[in-house]
């Protein structure tokens, strides 16, 4: 799942995934704007069906914890 | 909550454009070429249809509604409801002057109808329900210039949305049926938003003053605001899961969606979401942009008028509005008998 997302975040902020870590910064990347955050909430939304977009996606500030707030959402429907 | 109005259809419809074409490589000069692109890219929309500065909403109606009534008995109107966040003045209400425009009877009932992307939905409800309790056709008329109200170092807004104005006639059919649902959350009122020029904060010379405000775009509070983060949240949530109680209203299969064409990447995300064929969901934004309450009137004029569509695979239609409220609203409709006519351009003003 981890390698799907960090792919899928190299897409949007236009760099190649050897660029992009679980611990890589978001606000390092130029293009991390407001359409990638968009972006990224259809991908979560679509690929793994969790809604995102509230306080802890804001407080996301790396790859990981992007990864980890995924798992719990995920957990949290599957409960 | 599903809502039934038995005995009435949609008879026609059709979608009036402004003849002024905005490409958008032309803001390459404000945003830069790469920014637009990008955003070109994700919208699916690299044209927009901008209303001239005398151009208003009510005059695309008219000429949409011309087409309509065309081959009508203009007596059998019996009321007329506009539907639109732009309309020809603060008061009389413009569908009072659409009566005199269209030589109308003057024995119809008119409403105003302040509504933005889900009034294609909101005019629909209340037009069946006055002809269903009238027994008489009724004139929808929907759309926005919202480009008045738009910032031009606004890009989330500027390289998005669109000018429309489009007619239906809901009549009187005996074995049809429409079925509704809504949703309305007050509490995010804000999260889309004019919010000077009312009677909260009259006009004065500090909601007239331009600034910088999030990710670089600069506007005054006369502007149109988006938040875009919470409209696609409430897309994908709220609205996600009123189409898919609304899929299940219906016992035959739907054979067009046809949502609010906020943009590409919005229909697309729904679609997705709701894991609906892709040849069903109607996509028309390319070349007009997001025309609000007239969008899916656009869409289905645009993608269905002179099409094979037209005649072979047209049957139950699932229409969704949904966005400035913040509200939502679905309709099922059938369509297999509605003349629905061209997109048509508007005169020169």
């Amino acid at each position: 799942m981890n390698s799907k997302i960090i792919s899928k975040i190299a897409e949007l902020v236009e760099e190649n995934s050897e660029n992009v870590a679980l611990s890589s910064v978001l606000n390092d990347f130029d293009a991390w704007d407001s359409l990638a955050k968009v972006s990224f909430l259809v991908f979560a939304s679509t690929e793994y069906g969790v809604q995102l977009g509230g306080v802890d996606f804001e407080k996301a500030s790396t790859v990981s914890d992007l990864c980890n707030l995924i798992t719990e959402k995920k957990n949290e429907n599957s409960n | 909550m599903k809502t039934v109005i038995s005995g009435v259809t949609i008879k026609s419809i059709s979608a009036c454009v402004p003849q002024n074409k905005v490409d958008l490589a032309s803001f390459y000069d404000i945003f830069g070429e790469k920014e637009v692109q990008r955003i070109v890219a994700s919208s699916g929309i690299s044209s927009i249809r901008v209303a001239t500065q005398s151009e208003t909403t009510s005059d695309m109606c008219v000429k949409a509604s011309e087409i309509v009534l065309e081959k009508r008995d203009r007596a059998s109107i019996g009321a007329i409801v506009f539907v639109s966040q732009t309309p020809d003045y603060i008061l009389p209400a413009t569908a009072a002057t659409l009566q005199n425009r269209l030589d109308l009877p003057k024995s119809v009932v008119t409403y105003d109808v302040c509504s933005g992307c889900t009034g294609y939905i909101h005019g629909l409800f209340l037009s069946a329900m006055l002809s269903s309790s009238m027994s008489c056709d009724v004139l929808l008329c929907t759309g926005d210039t919202i480009s008045k109200h738009i910032s031009d170092q606004d890009r989330s807004l500027r390289l998005i949305m669109g000018d429309a104005g489009t007619a239906s006639i809901i009549g009187p059919a005996a074995d049809k049926e429409m079925f509704f649902r809504f949703f309305t959350d007050g509490s995010r009122y804000s999260s889309l938003i004019i919010p000077a020029g009312g009677a909260r904060d009259p006009y004065n010379e500090k909601n007239a003053s331009v600034t910088e405000r999030e990710n670089g775009n600069s506007r005054s509070d006369r502007h149109l605001f988006m938040d875009g983060m919470e409209i696609m949240k409430f897309a994908l949530s709220d609205v996600a899961r009123l189409v898919g109680q609304s899929m299940k209203d219906e016992r035959e299969e739907i054979d067009i969606y046809a949502f609010h064409q906020a943009n590409k990447f919005i229909v697309d995300a729904l679609s997705k979401n709701l894991k609906l064929d892709k040849e069903k969901v109607l996509l028309a934004v390319d070349g007009y942009g997001n025309t609000g309450p007239a969008s899916i009137p656009v869409a289905l004029c645009h993608c269905l008028a002179n099409s094979e569509k037209n005649i072979n695979h047209r049957g139950k239609g699932l229409f969704a509005g949904f966005g400035v409220g913040l509200s939502a609203g679905t309709a099922v409709v059938d369509l297999a008998e509605c003349d629905i006519c061209p997109v048509v351009e508007s005169d020169r003003h």
